[in-house]
């Protein structure tokens, strides 16, 4: 049986199986048309579009507010300021080490003046 | 129908019921063969769409109103047979198999099968003991005339598929049909 033999055969079960199903009944007809009101009715209501500014409002007043409670939560502990001063501070250690080992250099290169002294008296 | 109060869905969707409900009613009585669990289930696929569905686009209610209309049958059918297996045990101290004597297409009488072929209810009988999908392939593309391609989106298969599933169908139904051929 090729294809186009199987698709007319299947046209003609098609319009036979249609002939031979009564039509609904007027009952029916009534019962499909109750039920198909009460699906109507049963389809969930939509919110109101006059809500919708105010909610897209509350939800972005949340949303900012979660955001900046969590930028609150994982900010450092150390403030801008102290971190400033700690690093005058290094700056500062380090320049007394500068200043330390200019004047250990310095009494390297003069010798002491009182051995001086002894040696020629 | 709807009073002039209703949301444009709700127009939709009672649009697209008042289109499908006496196909979809033909399909449930094809399938299921009791007019009224033809008409429950065509009525409980119509809320659970709107329930369930109803905010969804209206381009994906045919395919999802199919998809549950067949579950119900499905569902109906379960509990048909188990309403035959209940009755078969409260019978069997009569000696007598209420299963045998309930009309179907491999138990029914050679003679009454003949007599119900010209009125093309062999053929009906015939459809009914189809596999689901072969069924469901079959009404849709003879009975409701719907193209592969529709069959396909309504079957959540693909084109393929529906031709495999016809052709499995049309072979089931000529061999059971033999002796009557209907043209």
């Amino acid at each position: 049986m090729d294809e186009i033999e199987l698709e007319a055969w299947a046209q003609r079960s098609g319009e036979r199986l249609r002939a031979a199903l009564p039509a609904p009944t007027v009952a029916e007809l009534a019962h499909l048309r109750a039920a198909r009101s009460a699906a109507v009715a049963a389809i969930p209501a939509a919110p109101p579009t006059t809500m919708l500014p105010f909610a897209v409002a509350a939800v972005l007043v949340l949303t900012v507010g979660m955001g900046l409670s969590a930028l609150r939560t994982s900010t450092p502990p150390v403030p801008s300021a102290q971190l400033a001063t700690l690093l005058d501070e290094e700056e500062l250690q380090l320049l007394d080490e500068l200043e330390f080992y200019a004047w250990l250099e310095l009494q390297a290169e003069d010798p002491p003046s009182g051995t001086d002294a002894g040696a020629d008296g | 129908m709807l009073a002039d109060g209703g949301s444009e869905r709700q127009r939709a969707l009672d649009r697209f019921l008042t289109e499908v409900a006496q196909r979809a009613f033909r399909i449930a009585l094809l399938s299921a063969g009791d007019r009224e669990d033809a008409l429950d289930a065509v009525q409980d696929a119509m809320l659970s769409l709107a329930q369930r569905y109803g905010e969804r686009p209206s381009a994906e209610w045919p395919a999802l109103f199919h998809r549950i209309l067949q579950n119900r049958l499905r569902d109906a059918g379960r509990r048909r047979t188990v309403r035959r297996r209940h009755m078969a045990t409260l019978h069997d101290e009569d000696g007598r198999d209420p299963i045998a004597e309930l009309p179907g297409p491999a138990r029914m009488d050679p003679a009454r099968q003949v007599a119900l072929a010209a009125t093309g209810d062999a053929l009906v009988i015939a459809v009914r003991s189809l596999p689901p999908r072969q069924r469901e392939a079959f009404l849709l593309r003879t009975v409701e005339g719907c193209s592969v391609a529709e069959t396909a989106s309504l079957m959540g298969c693909s084109e393929g598929s529906v031709k495999t599933h016809l052709h499995r169908a049309v072979m089931v139904l000529r061999e059971a049909l033999e002796g009557h051929e209907h043209g």
